[in-house]
C-alpha cells in the first residue's frame, strides 16, 4: 500500500500538499548527488592519478582465517601501520569472496550476523593451491563441475583477478576506485595515525580525507527534506569498483527497480536504500522496496565460447551502483560498476559460472536453497485492499464458485483491523473471524491477513504495550553536545586577563609609609588567550527514547526485528491462541516494512535511529529491516503449526529473503508500461534468487480496462509464480467475475490453463529449491550459446522462460496500437504453440494477435506434467490423475521431461523424502505420429509405478 | 411432475442403476443412452461424436468430447456442462459443477459427490429446515406478487392523478407568472434597490441563452420571463432571484453543511434533488464549485424583494414545490405505474459506521442511521450519500452525487431491488472507496418467475419422500 493515503483529517492535509498527479514524487527521495557519502565517492573516484597505489596487500601478513581462507593486512601509503584486514574465501561451489574491513575500529563496523545472508557454516572451502610471485599470490581451485579457475590477488594496488578456464572474467579495484573510510574521532579530519598529520589538508588518503576539492558537507550531520541526519561516529563509507571482462554485451539482476531486463547504463547510479515508493515509474534506477545487489554478466570470449559470471555486494546500508562502458555509445566490450555504501563493511563475492545454472548454484551456495511452496501458494490469490466484511469475504468466495474459476487464497488488508492494531479485528465488520476463515478452509482455500511490523501506539494494544515494556522498539537519540571530558586544558594555556605593567617602576615621589606598598597598574595581559573551554562534542550517552513515526494506525513504533529476542516475540505472536480469529490455514502478508514512516526522511526510518540490539544505527542496517521482519514471521508460523509450510509475502527484502518469503514487486500501476516491466522485474529478482515472485496483475493504483486485465492474467498465469489480483481502495472491483462474460471467460481460460499446468510449476519449484535453478528466467539462462539472448530488444524484454521448457512473450499494449509480434524462438530443435499445437523452427515469427491468447511455446523434445481437472482450488486436485504431453524432438523423436510429486504442503519432503521425483524419458518407439491415445496410456502406467 | 413419469418409465430396478449423479431433468436422450450401456450396449456421447464401449462410461477417463461419458466422476471437468446431480433426499436437490466431485469437499448433503463414507449424510438433518425456509420464502414472494398486482392497479389511477395536478399546478404557475411580470413591469427601480451586492450571473447568462432554454430550472423558467422583458432591467431582477438561489444552494447543496442537511432544509419548497441537479448542471460548468459554496451570497435576510409582489411570490414558491415533488413522484413511475408506492418511502437501518468510513480511526463502535429515499436522497448519520440519479437495469436503482469522501471521490450508491413482501433494506457494503451498495427487499420486484422456481424447488422437495428409493 502506497504511503499518502487517508491516515487522518490532518494527515491528510498535509498529504495532498506534496500528492503528484500521476507520477513517483522525485524530490521527496535522495539521489547519488544529494546524499554526502556518494557525491564523496565521485570526488575521489575523479582524482587525477587515480591509478596510484594506495593500498597495499603485505603478503608476509598472510594468516589462516578461522572460518577457513586467510587474511592480509592491508597498508594506506599514506599510514605509519596496516589498518584494513582482508579476507579471502574461496569456496569449492566457484566463489571468491573478498571482504575488507577495519583492524582497530573505533565503533564496531557492523557486520551481518553469520547465517543470516551468508549460510553458517559458509559454504565448503574449495581445495586451493597457492602460489605467491612478485606482486600477486594466486589461488588455483577447480569449481564443482570441474571448470579450473584462479583467484589472483594482486597487492599494490590492491586488486583480484577471477579467472576461469585461463580468462580473467572479473577484477575487482580494476580501475584502483577502492575507499575505505576509517572510523575518526568527532570532527577530526584525519583517523589516528595517518603519515604527515602536520599538515592534514594535504594527505591523500581516502573520499573524506583529500587534497582535491574535498566536500566536507554531510561529514558529520546530513540535512535532507526538513531531517538532519546525526552521524557522530563521522564518515564511515567504502566503496570499489569490479570490471567484467571479455566482450559483454549485457548485465542482468540489480533487483529491485523498475528497468529494463537488460541493465540500462543509467547516467544515475542504481540506488539500494529499501523505500516505500509511492507510484514509483518505470525505467529508472531510482531505489524501490527491495535490495539484491546481484550482477550477472555475459562473456563473449575468444574462439566463440560464452560464459556467464556473477558478482555480489553483500551490505545493508545505502547503497550506489553505477555502471559503465568505455565505449561511447555503450556498446560491447568490457563492462565496468563501481559500489559505494555508506558504512559497514566490505564484503563481495565473485560466482564464478561458467555457465548460468553454476552460477545460479553458486548463489544459492552461499545464501541457502528456498524451501518448497505449499502447491497453493502457486494457485491464484484475490486480494483487494479491502475485503470490508464477511460477508463480503464470502461473496467473493462464492462468486468464484458461481463461475467455477478456481483459486486459492482469499487476503484481507489492513482494513480488517482495529485501528489498525495488527493481529486485532475490527468486531463490527469482522465478529467471528475464525468461522469466515473456516468456512474459507472448508472448501480446501487459504486465508492470508495482512500484518505490518509498524505497532501502534495504544496502551490498550497488548503488542504495543509488551515490546515497549521489553525495551524492543527502535530508539531515537535526543543529541545534545557535551564538553569533551578527554579534552584538558593545557598546561601551558594563560588565562589571566591583566598583568601589572613590567615597564612600570615605582615612581620615586612614592611614599610608602603615607600611600602604602606601590603595585604596579594593571594592564591587558598580551599572553592571553580567551577562556578556556573544553571542546564540545556529543554526548557519548545521550537519552534514548522509543522512536516514533507516522503509519497507518497514526503514531506508531518500530520494534528492532534485527534482535533475535524481539523476533522470537514476533514469531510467538502468531500462536493460535494468541492470534484469535485465525486457523492453521491463515498465513501472513507483511507489507510496510521498509520499514515505512510516512514523516520520516524519504518517508522511512532516520538513519541515526538506535537499534538497541548491539546499539546499532539505522543506517548499518536499514537493508536489510525488512527481511528481519518477514523472516520473524515465516519463524514463528513454522513454530505455530510444526511440520507446515509457512507462507508470508513480504514487500521488502534482502538477498536470502528467498528462504522465507514471497515477494511481489510492490504498488505497480494499471499501465501497460508496468504490465511489460513486470517481465524484466520477475526476471531479475528470479536471478537473485527469489523465484517466488509475481506483480498485482492488473496493477494497484488505477483501474486496468477490459484487454489490459486479459493481457496481463494471460502473462501472469505463464510467468508470475506467485499470481495475485489486488486493487487499491480507491478503483473498482475486479474480481474476474465482475468483468463482461466474454472478459470473465478470457480471464477464466487463463486461470485454468494456470491450474492445469500447476505440476509443472511444483515441479520446477522442485528444481529450484533442491537445485537452484530459477522457476523463471531470462532467455539467456537456457540459451547462452544464442547471441540473440543476450541482445535481441523483444527477446530480452518482452520474452521469458518458464523453466526450461516454455517461451512466453508478453503483450504490452492494446489491440489498437498492436495487432502482431514478433516472437523470437532460440535455438532449438523446434517449439510447439501451447495454444494449438503448431510447430515452428527457431528464429524470429511473426504472431498475428487475437485476444483469446498470447504467444507461448513449448521447446520441442519436453515432457509437460499436467492436470486436466480444473477444480476450485488446488488442494482439490491433488489427487487426481496427470496428463502429461510430449512434444517431441522432430530429429530424434524423443521427449525429456521431470515430475515431482509430494504431499504439497509438509516439510516432509525434506526429511524422509517423502516424494517422488522422476525423470520422464518418452523414445518414441515406432514413428512418429504414434497414436496420441496409446502413447498417453504407456505413461499413465509409469506413472502408478512411481507412486 | 416431470420426475414422477421418468420413474414409472425406469422402473425400480433400472433406477437403482442409474449412473450417480446424472441429471434427472428432461434428458430422454441420455436416458435411453445409459440404459444402453447399462445392458453392455456401446454409448453414445450425447453430441454423437463418438461412440464407446459401455465399460468406457463412468470410468473416471474423460473420452466424451462433451463430457456426458462421465457423469458420476470429475473426468470432463471442465467440458461438460452436463455436471453433477445430487439427488439430496429428504432435502433439496442440488445441481454442481462436475469439478465438484471427489474434491474432498462435501457439497451435497447425502454424501454423493465424495467417495462412500467421505461426508456424513446429513439431508435429514437440513431437509425439514431447507423445507420450512422454501415455505417461508413461498408464502413471502406470493405476498408479494399479490402486492404487486395490486400496486400495478392502484399505480394506474395514481398516476393519473398525479398528472392531472401536475398540469393544473403547472397552469397556476403560469397564471401567477403573468400577475408577477407585471408587478416587475410596473415598479421596476424600486423594486431592485439592494440587489446591486448580489453575486454573479451566470445563471442569469444562462438564463439568456435562448439555446438552453430547455435545460434550464423550473426555477429558473419561472423566472425568465422577467429576464426577457428588458436586458438591464431583467439582468437585476433575475440577479435577485439568483441571489436566493445562490443561498439555497450554498446551504443545501454545500457538501461541508451542518447537520441539519439538505432534504429538510427545501422539503417545503423544492424538492433539493431538483434544486440540486439543475444548479449544478447549470452553474457548474461555467462556475467553480468553490467560487459558489463559499461565495457571498444573499443571506436571507439581505434578500430583497418587490414588496407588491411578496404575497405572490410566496405563492408562486408554494405551488413551485408542490410542482416539483410531484414531478419527482412521477420519476418514481416512468418505469412502471406500480413504484408509486415508493415515490415517499424512506427506509432507515442502524449500522455502524465502520462499513462505510473506512478510515476514521476509532469510529468503530458507533452506530448510525442510514436513511435511504427511494427516489430521493440517501443520508447516512449527517452525511448524503447521493441522490437518486436513476435506473440500472430492472431492478437497479442509482444514487450518485454524494458528499466527497475526504481525499476521494463523491458517495454513490446503488440499490438492488429483491422481491418481497414488504419494503425494507437489507445490507450496506462499500464495494470500493466511497461506492456503496445495498439490496431492499419490496413487493415491486417481485415477479412470476420468483414464484415457479420456488415451486419446482418446493416439488423437488416435498414430492421426493414418496420415491420408492427413499426407504433404501
Amino acid at each position: 500500500m502506497e504511503v499518502v493515503r487517508r491516515m487522518s483529517w490532518v494527515f491528510l492535509i498535509l498529504a495532498l500538499t506534496v500528492l503528484p498527479a500521476a507520477a513517483v514524487d522525485r524530490s521527496k527521495f535522495r539521489t547519488c548527488e544529494q546524499g554526502s557519502f556518494c557525491r564523496r565517492y565521485k570526488k575521489w573516484i575523479s582524482r587525477p592519478e587515480r591509478e596510484k597505489a594506495l593500498w597495499t596487500v603485505l603478503p608476509q601478513t598472510r594468516a589462516p582465517l578461522p572460518e577457513g581462507g586467510f587474511s592480509f593486512q592491508v597498508k594506506h601509503v599514506n599510514e605509519e601501520t596496516p589498518h584494513l584486514l582482508l579476507k579471502l574465501n574461496i569456496y569449492a561451489s566457484g566463489m571468491v569472496r573478498m571482504r575488507i574491513t577495519e583492524i582497530k575500529p573505533l565503533h564496531i563496523r557492523h557486520e551481518i550476523p553469520p547465517g543470516d545472508v551468508v549460510s553458517d557454516p559458509p559454504p565448503a572451502a574449495a581445495k586451493v593451491s597457492e602460489a605467491d610471485e612478485s606482486g600477486k599470490s594466486i589461488f588455483k581451485f577447480a569449481t564443482a563441475d570441474g571448470t579450473a579457475a584462479e583467484a589472483i590477488l594482486h597487492h599494490s594496488p590492491l586488486a583480484l583477478e577471477v579467472s576461469v578456464g585461463g580468462q580473467i572474467l572479473q577484477r575487482l579495484n580494476a580501475r584502483n576506485m577502492l575507499n575505505f573510510e576509517r572510523y575518526r574521532t568527532p570532527k577530526e579530519r584525519l583517523p589516528p595515525d595517518t603519515a604527515s598529520v602536520a599538515a592534514p589538508d594535504t594527505v591523500l588518503l581516502d573520499a573524506a580525507a583529500h587534497p582535491n576539492g574535498l566536500d566536507t558537507n554531510g561529514l558529520w550531520e546530513e540535512p535532507f527534506g526538513g531531517h538532519t541526519d546525526q552521524k557522530p561516529r563521522g564518515p564511515a563509507s567504502l566503496g570499489m569498483d569490479v570490471s567484467f571482462l571479455g566482450d559483454v554485451p549485457s548485465l542482468f539482476g540489480l533487483p529491485e527497480h523498475a528497468t529494463k531486463a537488460s541493465l540500462p547504463f543509467y547516467q544515475e547510479p542504481y540506488r539500494f536504500f529499501n523505500l516505500d515508493v509511492f507510484e514509483y515509474e518505470i525505467d529508472e534506477p531510482m531505489a524501490l522496496y527491495g535490495a539484491i545487489p546481484i550482477i550477472w554478466a555475459i562473456h563473449r570470449l575468444g574462439g566463440g565460447q560464452t560464459v556467464s559470471s556473477g558478482f555480489l555486494w553483500i551490505n545493508p546500508s545505502e547503497t550506489f551502483v553505477k555502471l559503465e562502458r568505455d565505449t561511447p555509445d555503450g556498446k560491447g566490450g568490457p563492462a565496468h560498476a563501481w559500489w559505494t555504501s555508506e558504512s559497514g563493511v566490505l564484503d563481495t563475492v565473485v560466482m564464478v559460472g561458467p555457465t548460468p545454472k553454476t552460477v545460479s548454484a553458486q548463489f544459492h551456495d552461499l545464501t541457502g536453497h528456498g524451501p518448497m511452496p505449499g502447491l497453493w501458494a502457486l494457485g491464484k490469490h484475490q486480494c483487494r485492499w479491502n475485503y470490508m466484511s464477511e460477508k463480503d469475504v464470502a461473496t467473493v468466495d462464492s462468486m468464484y464458485d458461481k463461475y467455477d474459476i478456481p483459486y486459492d487464497t482469499i487476503w484481507l488488508d489492513i482494513e480488517h483491523t482495529d485501528g489498525k492494531a495488527y493481529f486485532s479485528w475490527n468486531a463490527a465488520a469482522f465478529p467471528n473471524p475464525k468461522q469466515m476463515i473456516d468456512n474459507i478452509s472448508a472448501k480446501r482455500r487459504k486465508f492470508v491477513n495482512v500484518v505490518d511490523p509498524h505497532i501502534k501506539k495504544d496502551e490498550k494494544f497488548h503488542v504495543y504495550r509488551e515490546v515497549r515494556d521489553k525495551g524492543f522498539f527502535v530508539k531515537k537519540v535526543s543529541y545534545k553536545q557535551i564538553d569533551d571530558p578527554t579534552d584538558v586544558k593545557p598546561a601551558d594555556w594563560v588565562e589571566e586577563t591583566k598583568i601589572p605593567d613590567p615597564t612600570a617602576t615605582q615612581p620615586p615621589e612614592w611614599n610608602t609609609e603615607e600611600d602604602g606598598p606601590w603595585v604596579a597598574p594593571q594592564i591587558d595581559n598580551p599572553a592571553y588567550k580567551g577562556a578556556w573551554h573544553p571542546r564540545k562534542v556529543n554526548d557519548p550517552t545521550p537519552d534514548l527514547t522509543d522512536f516514533e513515526g507516522w503509519c497507518w494506525p497514526g503514531t506508531s513504533l518500530y520494534p528492532d526485528f534485527t534482535d533475535p529476542a524481539m523476533r522470537e516475540y514476533w514469531g510467538s505472536q502468531f500462536a493460535l491462541d494468541k492470534y484469535t480469529g485465525t486457523n492453521a490455514d491463515t498465513y501472513i502478508w507483511n507489507d510496510m516494512n521498509e520499514p515505512s514512516v510516512f514523516n520520516g526522511p524519504e518517508v522511512t526510518m532516520p538513519r541515526d535511529a538506535i537499534h538497541p540490539n548491539g546499539m546499532v544505527e539505522h543506517r548499518d542496517v536499514h537493508n536489510m529491516y525488512g527481511y528481519y521482519v518477514h523472516r520473524a514471521t515465516f519463524e514463528g508460523l513454522q513454530k505455530r503449526t510444526p511440520g507446515d509450510r509457512p507462507f508470508v509475502l513480504t514487500r521488502s527484502f534482502f538477498i536470502g529473503s528467498h528462504k522465507y518469503s514471497a515477494i511481489w514487486t510492490g504498488d505497480n500501476y494499471a499501465q501497460w508500461s508496468h504490465l511489460k516491466a513486470s517481465i524484466a522485474m520477475v526476471g531479475a529478482l528470479t536471478l537473485g534468487g527469489q523465484s517466488l515472485v509475481g506483480a498485482d496483475v492488473g496493477g494497484f493504483f488505477k483501474h486496468p480496462d477490459t484487454e489490459m486485465t486479459v493481457r496481463w492474467y494471460q502473462l501472469a498465469v505463464l510467468i508470475y509464480p506467485f499470481l495475485r489480483n489486488h486493487a487499491h481502495l480507491e478503483t473498482p472491483r475486479r474480481e474476474p467475475y465482475v468483468f463482461d462474460e466474454k472478459t470473465m471467460l478470457r480471464i477464466k481460460a487463463s486461470l485454468q490453463m494456470r491450474y492445469k499446468m500447476l505440476p509443472l510449476w511444483y515441479t520446477l519449484f522442485h528444481r529450484w529449491a533442491s537445485a537452484a535453478e530459477p522457476v523463471v528466467r531470462p532467455l539467456f539462462w537456457d540459451f547462452l550459446d544464442d547471441p540473440q539472448t543476450h541482445e535481441n530488444e523483444e527477446a530480452l524484454e518482452s520474452q521469458i522462460m518458464l523453466g526450461d521448457s516454455l517461451l512466453v512473450h508478453g503483450i504490452a499494449k492494446p489491440s489498437s496500437e498492436q495487432s502482431e509480434a514478433t516472437v523470437y524462438l532460440p535455438k532449438a530443435s523446434g517449439w510447439y504453440s501451447i495454444h494449438n499445437g503448431a510447430f515452428k523452427a527457431p528464429g524470429a515469427h511473426v504472431h498475428k494477435l487475437d485476444l483469446d491468447s498470447i504467444p507461448a511455446y513449448y521447446r520441442a523434445g519436453t515432457v509437460v506434467p499436467l492436470k486436466s481437472r480444473i477444480r476450485r482450488s488446488s488442494a482439490c486436485m491433488s489427487l487426481d490423475p496427470f496428463t502429461l504431453n510430449v512434444y517431441l524432438n522432430p530429429q530424434t523423436g524423443a521427449a525429456k521431461g521431470r515430475l515431482y510429486i509430494d504431499d504439497y504442503r509438509t516439510r516432509t519432503y525434506q526429511d524422509v523424502g517423502l516424494l517422488c521425483a522422476r525423470k520422464i524419458d518418452f523414445t518414441c518407439s515406432a514413428r512418429l505420429g504414434t497414436r496420441t491415445h496409446h502413447a498417453k496410456a504407456s505413461f499413465e502406467e509409469t506413472l502408478k509405478s512411481s507412486h | 411432475m416431470r420426475f414422477v413419469v421418468f420413474c414409472i418409465l425406469l422402473g425400480i430396478d433400472e433406477f437403482q442403476a442409474w449412473p450417480l449423479g446424472a441429471h434427472f431433468g428432461d434428458l430422454s436422450k441420455h436416458t435411453q443412452a445409459f440404459e444402453a450401456s447399462s445392458l453392455g450396449l456401446p454409448f453414445q456421447c450425447l453430441d454423437g461424436s463418438v461412440t464407446l464401449l459401455s465399460s468406457d462410461v463412468n470410468d473416471n477417463f474423460c473420452d466424451c468430447p462433451d463430457g456426458s461419458d462421465e457423469p458420476s466422476t470429475a473426468a470432463c471437468a471442465g467440458l461438460s456442462n452436463l455436471g453433477f446431480y445430487c439427488r439430496n433426499l429428504g432435502s433439496a436437490p442440488k445441481w454442481l459443477y462436475a469439478s465438484r466431485v471427489n474434491d474432498g469437499v462435501c457439497d451435497c448433503c447425502d454424501g454423493s459427490d465424495e467417495p462412500p463414507s467421505g461426508c456424513p449424510s446429513s439431508c435429514d438433518k437440513e431437509g425439514p429446515a431447507v423445507l420450512a425456509r422454501l415455505k417461508a420464502r413461498q408464502q413471502e414472494v406470493r405476498q408479494g406478487q399479490l402486492l404487486r398486482r395490486q400496486y400495478e392497479d392502484e399505480g394506474l389511477q395514481q398516476v393519473v392523478h398525479w398528472t392531472e395536478e401536475k398540469e393544473r399546478l403547472a397552469a397556476d404557475v403560469a397564471d401567477l407568472m403573468t400577475v408577477q411580470v407585471g408587478d416587475a413591469q410596473s415598479s421596476p427601480d424600486r423594486a431592485f434597490v439592494g440587489c446591486s451586492s448580489t453575486s454573479t450571473a451566470p445563471f442569469y447568462t444562462n438564463g439568456h441563452d435562448k439555446e438552453q432554454r430547455k435545460d434550464v430550472s423550473e426555477y429558473t423558467r419561472w423566472a425568465l420571463p422577467v429576464s426577457e422583458t428588458g436586458p438591464h432591467r431583467s439582468s437585476q431582477s433575475v440577479e435577485c432571484w439568483v441571489g436566493e438561489f445562490i443561498n439555497a444552494e450554498s446551504f443545501c447543496c454545500d457538501a461541508s453543511q451542518g447537520p441539519q442537511g439538505r432534504q429538510e432544509c427545501w422539503d417545503e419548497v423544492y424538492t433539493f434533488q431538483s434544486c440540486c441537479k439543475t444548479w449544478q448542471r447549470q452553474v457548474l460548468p461555467t462556475f467553480e464549485r468553490q467560487s459558489w459554496s463559499t461565495s457571498e451570497s444573499v443571506s436571507p435576510e439581505r434578500r430583497f424583494e418587490p414588496k407588491s409582489s411578496k404575497s405572490v411570490s410566496r405563492e408562486m414558491r408554494q405551488t413551485k414545490g408542490r410542482l416539483f415533488s410531484l414531478e419527482s413522484k412521477l420519476r418514481a413511475v416512468e418505469r412502471s405505474h406500480r413504484w408509486f408506492y415508493l415515490a415517499d418511502t424512506c427506509l432507515t437501518r442502524q449500522t455502524h459506521r465502520r462499513h462505510t468510513e473506512l478510515s476514521i480511526p476509532g469510529a468503530s463502535s458507533e452506530r448510525v442511521d442510514f436513511k435511504l429515499c427511494l427516489f430521493g436522497d440517501v443520508r447516512f448519520g449527517s452525511v448524503n450519500y447521493g441522490s437518486f440519479d436513476g435506473w440500472d437495469g430492472e431492478h437497479g436503482l442509482r444514487y450518485s452525487r454524494g458528499q466527497h469522501c475526504p481525499g476521494g471521490p463523491a458517495r454513490s450508491l446503488k440499490i438492488c431491488l429483491l422481491c418481497g413482501a414488504e419494503t425494507e433494506l437489507l445490507d450496506i457494503a462499500e464495494v470500493s472507496l466511497c461506492a456503496y451498495e445495498a439490496a431492499v427487499k419490496t413487493p415491486g420486484a417481485c415477479e412470476l418467475s420468483n414464484l415457479e422456481e420456488l415451486a419446482d424447488d418446493l416439488e423437488k422437495v416435498i414430492d421426493r419422500p414418496l420415491m420408492p428409493l427413499d426407504s433404501s
